[in-house]
């Protein structure tokens, strides 16, 4: 298996008038080239803002103070503005969460997905327009020859998204970043999204990695997940372990707190607190305060990923005590 | 007296007007609620389910049926005698920091509603307050911050104290959950069940997520472009869903699977919701019902009772 | 293109994140000390607020400051600025320190008085057509309508022959011929938040109309208005100059507006220059300051996401 993307040791800070907001405090990870990772979090937890960060999309207020992150042989972070704009779009393709921010609302949508295959060079136009057709009929648009000339306000939520994925395939990117793909959208038409995307990437065996706040969706798509908390990476876990034995306190207070329809007679469980705004970086573990396990280290000294098996890896102290702390 | 239930609707229909068409928000919807319980109303965006909520406690004017609430049709009061109902019938919203006043403090935000229905003297009306904060979970100290520097959740446990200030006997929660964090859903979601059952309140709650209907409701009704599709008790519905569109919904929750070989295949219909706008003749599923025979395009279903109040408006209940 | 799209996706992700205020330093400093921090964070604004502060101190004080007697001495007419008649002195030799002093008085009165007014009559107006909608808002919008697009000042100058030429009367003669710049300001602000979450929870609560006119739409609405305000002031200061340009409309010598001493300086602008230089120096630090300090409001009262302008 060959490494397609490496991040060691990020840092992402916000700057604000009111202070620094610490949103990614040392995150590690690889991908491997076929993979489709899922970084879970909730709002805040710099799951976002860790991945657009390396391909510099966050604007001026973001900076990066320390780290490194290599995709295939180039190093992201000093990358000139201009190479680092040929990779985006081609190699690494991006698909947002929000549907009215995705879209350029004045362009007809077979264009937008024509426009990065011509940008990048990849074919001539007549071969882009064929190119796009197929690639929004894969995409499940029904009759995309029609389509091809509306313009996205013409379009509903899901039929956006799919376009908007079809504009980050178009250049067949070998890495996708699809951050919240499936939020804005209703339940039915997420799993229709969820389903189809997962396919295309499959059948291009195109890594991805899916930035989601839902359990069930990273749960049920994703091969490996991370889950981050207050700008680290809290648990690290191929999908099998991560389902059977979740091993850090937030992972299995957020399993506790979802609503279950097969099981409503387990009574929830909610982690108490809610996350915050780090306006100063945490000391020991952020999750300390929330947690029902924090002991006084937890407060202090920041915990090292420690290693459960081959392809599972914790954030804890107390890792090696917390099957029987949990009971 | 009992018996006699808090909230009755009787075919109501809600239009809106967007431009010269009609938006049939809701159609013919009825139910009946009694007091302490609580009816789920599960559907997606444009299903009018939001409609229906405000139509219920007359912050909606539908264009007809009848809504009875308290033994009296909300629709035939004067302004001024529904701005005094509202005492008792309340609503939380989807997303506190539009619906709360940003200009005034939490404590102000939670003593309005007693300062419009003149309830006790400025002391008296603090000391509510802080009875409210203490009940919701908040502190006393947060009566004088301001709602923006507070938490998503703690904003949503404001919104609830002040809708719970003037001792409403109903509450419609909006979509209480979904602006909230996974972690904190949870815990709003219980705060709700035991306010309910000290102060004895009837919930309203609409949701998109069957899952949390499914936590909290005694009834559910299924709802689809403005039309009840499926009615009845939760164990019922959710064991043995009758309706193609309540067994769709079921096959879009995403669980957390016991290991990766029951993960979900991600199957799921086709198609997304037609516009609202849309004229139809047959039943609403029509268009992306798998099982859908000539008889569904051509003629709306009738709602069928099946026993123990289940319901369900489908040609083919069997 | 991506890019693009990359930049307005991304603002979006990164704001939805819950802005938390830092907590202990939220609690320490009052809202107004913020709004303040934000007001002082350009300097230009402090700057112009505190020259205006100087020229009100200038406008309730300046006949005991005043250098010179009101009354010129014509020997010393025509003279240019000097340490003795730092603004130099006129053709009626009135040194023009002095005549500036007394005309501050005069203008930020008329000003102040015609701003009032307005803000009044164009607020309530406006507040009660759009919260009102229907019937009550087209007709109160006709009315709006119909004075924005009258001559105003040719009205206002009608209006001032039949109340006369007083400081009060001039005031109320701009404040009555002008609001409906503000009327329709606040129609629009309350219109964007007529239907919003936080008006239906009003409703919700069963707040009477003017409840949640007064409680919850003003109090969003107004921080814009505000800053129009500033604005309406610069508007209603260059209003009173034309008046008295154009009609003479104004004080009666030795008296003088900004605007007579304008036309006072015209004819004398070759071979004196001060004579209308300084005091149209004078007259415009007046409007830029209040304009800096326009800017700087909108940028105190109008914090991200709180309101929109």
């Amino acid at each position: 298996m060959t490494m397609i993307l490496e991040v060691n040791d990020l840092h992402v800070q916000f700057n604000r008038p009111e202070g620094t907001v610490h949103a990614v405090n040392g995150v590690t990870f690889q991908v491997q080239a076929g993979e489709w990772i899922g970084v879970l979090g909730e709002s805040g937890s710099g799951k976002s803002v860790s991945l657009l960060s390396i391909l510099k999309l966050l604007g001026d207020s973001a900076n990066i103070p320390q780290g490194q992150a290599r995709f295939a042989e180039h190093d992201l972070l000093t990358m000139s503005e201009r190479k680092l704009r040929r990779l985006r779009g081609k190699d690494i393709g991006i698909i947002f969460q929000n549907l009215a921010n995705g879209l350029d609302p004045l362009m007809r949508i077979g264009q937008q997905v024509i426009e990065p295959m011509l940008e990048h060079n990849i074919c001539t136009k007549r071969e882009a327009k064929r190119r796009a057709i197929a690639l929004l009929a894969e995409m499940g648009l029904s009759d995309p020859e029609s389509q091809f000339n509306r313009y996205p306000f013409e379009l509903s939520g899901g039929m956006r998204q799919r376009v908007m994925m079809a504009v980050a395939l178009a250049c067949n990117p070998k890495l996708l970043i699809a951050d919240e793909p499936t939020t804005a959208l209703d339940t039915t038409v997420s799993v229709q999204v969820l389903s189809t995307l997962r396919e295309a990437c499959e059948r291009r065996n195109m890594t991805t990695i899916m930035v989601t706040h839902d359990l069930g969706v990273a749960a049920n798509v994703c091969d490996r997940v991370l889950v981050m908390y207050g700008g680290m990476i809290m648990e690290d876990a191929e999908i099998d372990g991560f389902i059977k034995h979740p091993a850090h306190p937030y992972t299995l207070g957020l399993k506790a707190s979802i609503f279950s329809l097969k099981h409503r007679d387990i009574p929830l469980k909610p982690i108490a607190g809610s996350a915050k705004t780090w306006w100063l970086k945490p000391l020991g573990c952020p999750f300390a305060e929330r947690c029902p396990f924090a002991i006084e280290k937890c407060w202090k000294v920041h915990p090292d990923m420690v290693k459960l098996s081959e392809q599972h890896e914790v954030a804890c102290h107390r890792s090696q005590e917390m099957s029987t702390l949990v009971g | 007296m009992l018996d006699e239930p808090l909230l009755s609707l009787a075919s109501v229909d809600k239009y809106f007007r967007i431009g010269s068409r009609r938006l049939h928000a809701v159609r013919n919807v009825s139910f009946t609620l009694s007091r302490g319980q609580t009816l789920g109303v599960v559907g997606e965006s444009g299903s009018g389910k939001s409609t229906l909520g405000r139509c219920a406690i007359g912050l909606l004017t539908p264009e007809s049926g009848r809504i009875q609430f308290d033994g009296v049709d909300i629709h035939q009061l004067t302004k001024r005698a529904l701005r005094q109902k509202r005492k008792d019938m309340q609503i939380i919203f989807q997303d506190p920091i539009a619906a709360l006043n940003l200009r005034t403090t939490v404590g102000q935000n939670i003593e309005d509603p007693l300062i419009v229905h003149r309830l006790g003297n400025r002391s008296e009306r603090s000391r509510r307050v802080f009875e409210l904060l203490d009940s919701v979970g908040l502190d006393r100290a947060h009566a004088e911050a301001f709602p923006y520097e507070l938490s998503g959740g703690q904003q949503q446990r404001v919104m609830i104290a002040r809708a719970l200030s003037v001792r409403p006997k109903l509450v419609v929660c909006d979509e209480v959950l979904s602006a909230l964090d996974m972690s904190v859903q949870a815990q709003i979601m219980l705060l709700l069940q035991d306010l309910q059952k000290e102060h004895h309140l009837s919930y309203v709650f609409i949701s998109h997520s069957l899952s949390a209907v499914g936590y909290l409701s005694d009834f559910i009704a299924v709802m689809y472009l403005g039309q009840v599709v499926e009615y009845g008790p939760t164990e019922t519905l959710l064991d043995r869903p009758r309706h193609p569109y309540t067994v769709t919904l079921f096959q879009s929750v995403l669980e957390i699977p016991d290991s990766k070989a029951h993960r979900s295949t991600l199957e799921t219909l086709k198609g997304e919701i037609p516009s609202p706008l849309q004229l139809r003749v047959g039943c609403a599923f029509s268009s992306r019902c798998p099982w859908a025979q000539e008889i569904c395009r051509l003629q709306p279903p009738a709602m069928t009772e099946l026993g123990e109040g289940h319901q369900v408006a489908c040609h083919f209940t069997e | 293109m991506v890019v693009r799209n990359g930049l307005r996706g991304v603002s979006m992700s990164v704001s939805t994140n819950q802005i938390v205020w830092p907590m202990g330093a939220a609690k320490r400093s009052s809202r107004l000390q913020r709004a303040w921090s934000r007001f002082a964070h350009d300097r230009m604004p402090v700057v112009g607020l505190l020259w205006l502060l100087i020229l009100v101190i200038v406008a309730i004080f300046g006949q005991s400051l005043a250098p010179y007697p009101l009354v010129g001495d014509l020997a010393s007419a025509n003279q240019a600025p000097s340490i003795a008649h730092l603004f130099g002195t006129n053709n009626l030799g009135q040194d023009m320190l002095t005549v500036c002093m007394y005309g501050i008085r005069y203008t930020l009165e008329v000003g102040a008085g015609a701003t009032v007014i307005a803000f009044l009559i164009g607020v309530v107006i406006g507040l009660v057509s759009g919260m009102a909608g229907g019937i009550v808002d087209q007709i109160l919008m006709r009315f709006t309508d119909l004075m924005y697009s009258f001559p105003s000042l040719l009205f206002a100058i009608m209006l001032v022959q039949l109340f006369g030429e007083s400081v009060f009367s001039i005031a109320f003669v701009l404040g009555i011929t002008q609001w409906a710049g503000f009327s329709r300001l606040t129609r629009g602000l309350v219109l964007s938040i007529r239907n919003s979450e936080l008006v239906e929870s009003g409703h919700a609560i069963g707040a009477t109309p003017f409840f949640i006119s007064t409680r919850y739409v003003l109090p969003h609405v107004i921080n814009s208005i505000i800053v129009y305000t500033a604005f309406f002031a610069v508007n209603a200061i260059t209003l009173e100059a034309m008046m008295s340009i154009f009609e003479g409309i104004g004080p009666n010598p030795p008296m003088m507006s900004f605007g007579s001493l304008l036309i006072a300086g015209v004819p004398n602008v070759l071979g004196f220059p001060w004579m209308m230089a300084m005091p149209v120096l004078v007259f415009i630090s007046i409007l830029i300051a209040l304009v800096v300090v326009g800017e700087g409001l909108q940028a105190a009262l109008n914090p991200k996401g709180t309101t929109t302008l």
